[in-house]
């Protein structure tokens, strides 16, 4: 039984990085219409950074998520201004293939100027785990779950409670009808992709502290996210906070139960049943 | 039109930068026999080689994980071909190599690179592919078109099974099993649980661990796969954590291994005695993970500089020197010496049998004798070597301290 619970909360905890990662990805389609395939390089981006930020500035583990987080918002406004920003009335799938080139681009421009050695953010938790209740944890893996849940309710806050969000809602329901109110469009573009920037740059930094680095780490991810988005239905912030969660648990205790050989094929096994019976997904009313 | 204009600007960019990253990867340059950077200093310039250029044709992983390694092989290659070069060639040809890149040791991928290399490059010998699985798939495409494969990294025992065009300078897992195996159970791998990865190494090393293990009393608790590039291994270590075993046998990645041994660690496990079979070395896995990595076994092949117990060579105290001096990024382990080795095997192969032939070279591999920077290397008639195997430790303090050594 402990056994049981153990794998439960392993998934749990690494659900919580999926579902970080889903809202960015969600958020900008939602909103935007851009399937973003460059997405796992703004996570890739965020160990990278953060990296760099440690070992060249010297700054502490807490202040280089700070200065990363910020980075990336800053980096999804620069490609935001310089490539979305004039794919917005082009069709979809040019779109989709711009962020493909945009994707390997940031990958090998990464790889040239870093070269691919993996490498480990250090942070100050220590390796020893923590026994609570006979589950072992490491103090770092309850420091990415808070730090992930808080940003989840920070976001859902946003959304709900500004007028910013509101402005994002409004834009989210109808575009044109939210222009003419005086809202502009353009800035919450701007802010919601960079927004999802530095979600995915958050997610890399949690995830690169405990495991590792490398310039071609946001490839899967970005799979494993548009996977979870599916499931929680695309557009849907809702969706794919529970998406993340629901991915990770199975992926957990079915690869505990199971077999460890399949653990991507669950998540992919839900994303066809899914398809199959809720085609929208499970939450198929798009909502922010 | 002027968005029209922008989006194919932008389109084409990022094709170009994406052509000049694979460039980066599967660089078709050949080592340039004019920028040798070994050539020792004061020394008057041998004569330029003058002949048709020897082509070696190089699959190797080189971006993603693996390519870690994979770039230190190349490193070691482009080191020795420049330094051969430089002293005007092989029977007055210049060595020069074309690089292809197989990513994470992909198979399909090392079948074309090969298949491009045979036909359109016209190598007159391929070393590769790094992988088990690459190789191994790569393998028959060499024999239809009579071929020389040599092996630099790959363990699988298959691939040096019974085919006339297999080489390999290095180990098998059949052979480290066989060298290692009675010794585990007194270091404390009596209840075993493996994890190996999901490809031909992985199955090798259970195939060949399990029964040897067993020979000697240890227990196989349990087997747990690991698919390529999974960061996340807390699932498959509750698991074990729990069946009952106390020690692990790791056949993973520098990266893959690395994480794995840090999430043991931090599950909890950290009294587990842990093994990594071929595939990395201690100074890098502990350079990745420092303090996590205390205590940890290893297979290796090549006593670094630095290890401690380790058996002073002569040759090895000069080489290394030289290779410092020129590569001060890049420490002379197993894979540099693998990619130097492979060379400078090729280049005496070719000299001795006075031709480039592919046929020729064949068989001149099957007499030579090898002095190089590990053992002497002579192959059998399945074309394998027999070199060292060693097994260190990485000690409290970090150092890293060989426990066994045979040849």
């Amino acid at each position: 039984m402990l056994e049981f619970f153990q794998q439960l909360a392993n998934g749990l905890i690494i659900g919580s990085t999926y579902a970080l990662l889903t809202i960015g990805l969600t958020m900008v389609f939602g909103l935007m219409q851009i399937l973003n395939y460059a997405h796992g390089e703004f996570y890739m981006l965020g160990g990278v950074v953060a990296f760099w930020v440690t070992q060249a500035l010297h700054l502490n583990f807490f202040l280089s998520i700070i200065v990363t987080v910020a980075i990336c918002f800053m980096l999804g406004l620069v490609f935001e201004r310089i490539l979305m920003r004039r794919l917005y009335e082009v069709p979809i799938v040019t779109t989709a293939i711009v962020t493909v080139g945009l994707s390997i681009f940031l990958q090998n421009s990464v790889f040239m100027l870093w070269g691919n050695v993996p490498r480990t953010i250090p942070t100050p938790f220590p390796l020893k785990p923590l026994t609570i209740g006979g589950l072992t944890f490491t103090s770092l893996r309850i420091f990415v779950l808070i730090v992930t849940i808080a940003v989840i309710v920070f976001t859902q806050i946003i959304i709900h409670r500004t007028k910013l969000g509101r402005a994002m809602r409004a834009t989210f329901q109808d575009k044109d009808v939210a222009a003419m109110t005086g809202i502009s469009i353009r800035k919450i573009y701007a802010l919601t992709f960079a927004y999802g920037s530095a979600l995915a740059g958050l997610a890399g930094v949690l995830c690169g502290s405990y495991l590792t680095i490398s310039p071609f780490m946001g490839s899967s991810v970005t799979t494993k996210a548009w996977a979870i988005a599916i499931v929680g239905g695309i557009g849907n912030i809702p969706g794919a906070i529970f998406g993340g969660f629901l991915l990770g648990v199975v992926e957990s205790l079915g690869a505990g139960y199971l077999s460890a050989a399949y653990k991507d094929a669950y998540s992919f096994i839900i994303v066809i049943l899914v398809l199959v019976f809720r085609p929208n997904g499970l939450f198929s009313k798009k909502e922010l | 039109m002027k968005k029209g204009r922008f989006l194919a600007l932008v389109l084409t960019i990022l094709m170009l930068a994406n052509l000049l990253a694979a460039c980066s990867g599967s660089a078709s340059a050949p080592t340039a026999p004019a920028s040798a950077p070994a050539a020792a200093p004061g020394e008057a310039p041998a004569a330029a080689p003058s002949g048709e250029a020897i082509k070696i044709g190089a699959v190797l992983p080189l971006s993603s994980s693996a390519g870690v390694s994979g770039a230190r092989v190349r490193k070691g290659m482009e080191f020795a071909a420049n330094k051969i070069n430089a002293a005007g060639g092989v029977n007055g040809s210049p060595i020069e190599i074309i690089f292809e890149d197989t990513q994470s040791s992909d198979p399909a991928l090392a079948m074309s690179a090969v298949e491009k290399l045979i036909h359109q490059d016209k190598v007159n010998i391929i070393v590769g592919c790094y992988g088990s699985s690459a190789s191994l798939a790569a393998l028959p495409l060499c024999e239809e078109n009579g071929v020389v494969m040599l092996e630099p990294i790959a363990t699988s025992p298959a691939i040096t099974s019974g085919s006339e065009w297999a080489f390999r300078i290095s180990s098998t897992n059949g052979i480290d099993a066989e060298m290692v195996g009675p010794y585990l159970p007194a270091l404390g791998f009596e209840q075993v649980a493996y994890m190996p990865v999901d490809n031909d190494w992985g199955l090798s090393v259970t195939q060949n661990y399990i029964p040897v293990l067993e020979g000697v009393g240890a227990k196989t608790v349990t087997t747990e796969g690991i698919i390529i590039g999974e960061g996340n291994y807390l699932t498959q270590l509750t698991k074990i954590k729990n069946s009952g075993a106390t020690s692990v046998i790791i056949t993973q990645d520098v990266e893959s291994c690395s994480t794995l041994i840090r999430q043991m660690v931090e599950s909890g496990m950290g009294d587990f005695k842990i093994l990594s079979t071929s595939g990395n070395n201690a100074s890098m896995v502990r350079s990745l993970i420092g303090d996590a990595a205390q205590g940890v076994y290893f297979i290796e092949y090549y006593a670094e500089d630095g290890m401690v117990g380790g058996v002073p060579n002569e040759k090895n105290k000069a080489f290394t020197e030289e290779w410092n001096a020129a590569n001060s990024d890049t420490a002379l382990d197993y894979f540099v010496v693998q990619g130097v080795s492979a060379v400078e095997i090729i280049a005496q192969a070719i000299a001795e049998a006075g031709s480039a032939d592919r046929t020729a070279i064949r068989d001149a591999l099957r007499s030579l004798e090898y002095e190089g920077l590990r053992s002497t290397i002579k192959f059998d008639e399945f074309g394998q070597s027999h070199g060292e195997v060693i097994l260190t430790q990485i000690k409290e303090d970090n150092s890293i301290e060989i426990i066994d050594y045979k040849k």
